[in-house]
């Protein structure tokens, strides 16, 4: 019984730090509800600011619904307050920013 | 007709295109217009999100006369309003430089601008008024333009306008034009292409860095 114990604790070593690894490589999507954003160069604005951030693998803009959609893979954090800044850089305004962890 | 124009520019709608006299904070663009009475060339650096400068030259030819001004300008866009659907804007400038007529001397010349758009993903509305003057010569370059899309292009596909711009350059000289156009723009390029109605070609070209 012991020897299975300790079978299973070396496992679960053996193990944790590829899934914690893995959970860490999924990141974070950020969605940023935006006003004024209504052609293609206006996104450009949005785009080349939020690139800039360390740790953002990819960003996305709607320009029919004016949705800025960010991928992060950790890098500094970019919290709400950031969010807004990057925006108003470009020269829009945010009306509502959701947070949620990527699925597999 | 000119009334029609006054309450039009009253109504604070006012504008060229989407050659947005001040871009987003950190952004550059160069501007290339080719047309017969004022070509042009400008290049603005938005320091801010409300803030440019950057250069202007403009060749303003005429029957008996060819000008050069070459001004360093500031542009500061004092309002926007930002909505779901549509995005509009009044822009100022100022500029100081020089003005220079072929063969004669140079002169100290200064620039004012007011512009004005209203733009939705689907139609477009805007007007210009540039003033400049000098010591030796004075004109106001002032344009209406309006626009429609026949789709919403998605972030990097191709965008295509129907255009139809009224231009006019008054005090030295009378000139105006009516200039059907299309525009296109895709990712950091911007074009329009135009004949006026009395033959006249009419080219832009602005690349955002």
């Amino acid at each position: 019984m012991k020897k299975f114990f300790v079978f299973l604790f070396f496992v679960f070593l053996t193990i944790s730090p590829f899934s914690l690894a893995k959970e860490a490589k999924k990141g974070e999507l950020i969605n940023v509800s935006t006003r004024g954003i209504v052609c293609s160069f206006c996104a450009k604005g949005v785009k080349k600011h939020f690139s800039k951030v360390d740790g953002v693998k990819e960003v996305k803009v709607d320009i029919e619904s004016g949705e800025v959609k960010i991928k992060k893979v950790g890098g500094v954090f970019l919290g709400d307050k950031e969010v807004r800044n990057l925006v108003e850089k470009a020269g829009f305004e945010v009306d509502k920013i959701s947070r949620f962890r990527e699925r597999d | 007709m000119r009334i029609f124009f006054s309450i039009f520019w009253l109504l604070g709608f006012s504008f060229l295109g989407f050659s947005h006299p001040v871009s987003f904070e950190g952004g550059t663009q160069a501007m290339f217009h080719f047309n017969e009475n004022s070509p042009s060339l400008r290049v603005f650096h938005s320091f801010t999100s409300r803030d440019a400068f950057g250069l202007h030259s403009i060749r303003i030819k005429g029957e008996r006369s060819d000008e050069f001004w070459n001004l360093l300008q500031y542009n500061r866009l004092f309002h926007r309003w930002n909505a779901r659907d549509y995005q509009a804007n009044i822009y100022a400038g100022l500029g100081i430089g020089t003005q220079k007529e072929f063969g004669k001397a140079q002169h100290f010349a200064s620039l004012a601008m007011l512009k004005s758009d209203y733009e939705t993903r689907h139609f477009f509305l805007g007007n210009r008024l540039v003033w400049l003057e000098s010591e030796k010569s004075s004109h106001l370059l002032s344009s209406i333009e309006m626009g429609w899309s026949p789709y919403l292009a998605k972030e990097n596909e191709f965008s295509f306008w129907f255009m139809l711009e009224w231009g006019r350059i008054s005090r030295t000289q009378n000139k105006e034009d009516i200039i059907p156009k299309i525009r296109f723009f895709n990712g950091e390029i911007f074009s329009e292409f135009g004949i006026s109605l009395d033959g006249k070609p009419h080219f832009f070209l602005m690349k955002h860095f």
